[in-house]
């Protein structure tokens, strides 16, 4: 009985530097994607930070982020947002550059000024894409969540699994990663349900 | 005589000049087209009949030459061009009715005259029943009827039609052809027509350009004069029609038996 009370504000405290990191992730990885696919002076700054940081394990971040922020949740939530930007950032990209010309043109032959034809095409045009880019950063924020939470933190799911190992608490640990994947798959299958709703229209290739 | 509606003066577009292999697509296209005429252009495959409609459109810009509209040489698209694209191109996350609503929208008419517009065209073009379904839904021959419906229905003065009916069965696309003469009788429109079909051009225009296989120039214009009273069995059983249609077709034939000389030695 601990065990649920403890389980239950540890995976709320996840959730939520979860919750941050994507946040940001999304709303600043979708900028950032459209900018570069745009702005050629954007995607010259920022194409070889993406491609190197790319393959790198974000949780190797963790000790430089725990010297610049320390042991607190802003490191981890910013640990999260990086893991989680950078599928954002890429799949944006991907679906402004695949936008069809054709579709700018129609809009702008039906009166569309140029200074609309973002809200109007490229942003619809690449939800799908977009979409897609969260799918996968999702996964990455429960993952990179935990690693974080096992070295700088001193709460959290991450936490509360190397507590119970230390401790030789096998069948809690078991327990505790037990309901945080449980509770990820729960999380994953809604978005995608979510997803598949508005992307009603979207003829998948 | 006074001004031309669209004059097309000394077209040339060539893709990829400074890169390895340019293609030129037009060279020297000329042509005048007056008010509320309607014109048929056919070629062979690939002698730049959609480039010529994209630059028309101000979509695209010409390598040399220019195309002066109402006076006024065009750089960019306007609302007084519409278009019908050989590919449709719908806006897949709106629906038939939502794809044929934008441009009225955009136009900022008020609602009840949306609607009115709206429920005219999809009855026009015999969309009753798929109001609500997205473009990936369609067959080929509904998608180009959506198209049409969506440029017909903002109702520009220019009507520029990319093969508008080549996805449709012999059957929709004799029925949407009376349509479209009805309308074109009916408003004035000025019509630039791209098709493949000689019959087609042959009943539709006043006036057919053909063009030479790529590099596409005009190759010669026949001017149609068949009386548009008479049904269609009694236009395309009639004289004046077999011969306009028979000069049309040497003409095209010519220009396809080279484009396969080319294309195989
Ligand atoms: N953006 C482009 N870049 C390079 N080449 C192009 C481009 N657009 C068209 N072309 C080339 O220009 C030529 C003319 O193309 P266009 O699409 O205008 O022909 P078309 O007469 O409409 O053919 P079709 O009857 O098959 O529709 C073709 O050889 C085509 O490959
Ligand atoms: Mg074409």
């Amino acid at each position: 009985m601990i065990l649920t009370g403890e389980l239950i504000i540890n995976l709320i405290i996840t959730l939520f530097r979860i919750a941050g990191g994507l946040f940001l992730a999304i709303v600043i990885g979708i900028s950032l994607g459209f900018a570069m696919a745009t702005k050629p002076l954007v995607r010259n700054f920022f194409d070889p930070i993406v491609t190197l940081t790319y393959p790198l394990p974000k949780p190797a971040l963790v000790p430089l982020t725990m010297v610049w922020l320390g042991v607190t949740n802003k490191a981890a939530v910013f640990v999260i947002f990086l893991g989680a930007i950078l599928p954002v950032i890429i799949n944006t990209f991907h679906g402004v550059k695949s936008v069809d010309d054709r579709l700018i043109w129609a809009a702008k032959s039906l009166g569309t000024p140029e200074k609309n034809i973002f809200w109007k095409v490229v942003l619809p045009a690449s939800t799908p894409y977009i979409a897609n880019g969260i799918r996968i950063a999702l996964p990455v924020a429960f993952i990179v969540s935990i690693s974080v939470e096992f070295v700088a933190s001193r709460a959290g799911m991450g936490n509360l699994i190397s507590y119970y190992s230390d401790f030789g608490f096998y069948d809690y640990m078991f327990a505790v990663i037990l309901v945080f994947v449980l509770v990820a798959f729960v999380i994953d299958r809604v978005t995608v349900a979510i997803m598949e709703r508005y992307l009603r229209w979207y003829d998948g290739k | 005589m006074g001004r031309s509606k669209i004059s097309v003066r000394g077209l040339s577009k060539v893709f990829n000049p400074l890169k390895g292999n340019p293609v030129v697509a037009l060279e020297n296209v000329n042509f005048d087209v007056e008010e509320g005429e309607f014109i048929a252009i056919v070629g062979p495959s690939g002698c730049g009949k959609s480039t010529l409609l994209y630059m028309i459109a101000g979509f695209i810009q010409p390598t040399k030459g220019e195309i002066i509209v109402d006076g006024r040489r065009i750089n960019s698209p306007g609302p007084d061009r519409g278009i019908v694209f050989q590919e449709y191109a719908l806006f897949p996350w709106l629906t038939v009715e939502g794809n044929i609503k934008y441009g009225l929208e955009e136009k900022g008419l008020d609602q009840d005259e949306i609607d009115e517009k709206v429920s005219k065209y999809i009855r026009l073009m015999g969309l009753e029943g798929f109001e609500h379904k997205y473009p990936k839904e369609l067959s080929g021959g509904m998608k180009q009827r959506v198209a049409i419906a969506r440029t017909l229905a903002y109702e520009p003065e220019i009507l520029l039609m990319d093969e508008p009916f080549g996805a449709l069965d012999a059957q929709t696309r004799e029925l949407l052809q009376e349509e479209l003469l009805r309308i074109w009788e009916e408003t004035r429109k000025t019509v630039l027509f791209v098709t493949h079909s000689v019959d087609e051009a042959v009943y539709l225009s006043q006036r057919v350009i053909i063009m030479t296989c790529r590099p596409g120039r005009v190759k010669n214009t026949v001017n149609v004069r068949l009386d548009k009273t008479l049904s269609r069995e009694d236009v395309i059983t009639s004289r004046e029609f077999v011969e306009t249609r028979h000069k049309v077709w040497v003409d095209v034939r010519e220009e396809v038996m080279k484009h396969y000389c080319i294309v195989e030695g």
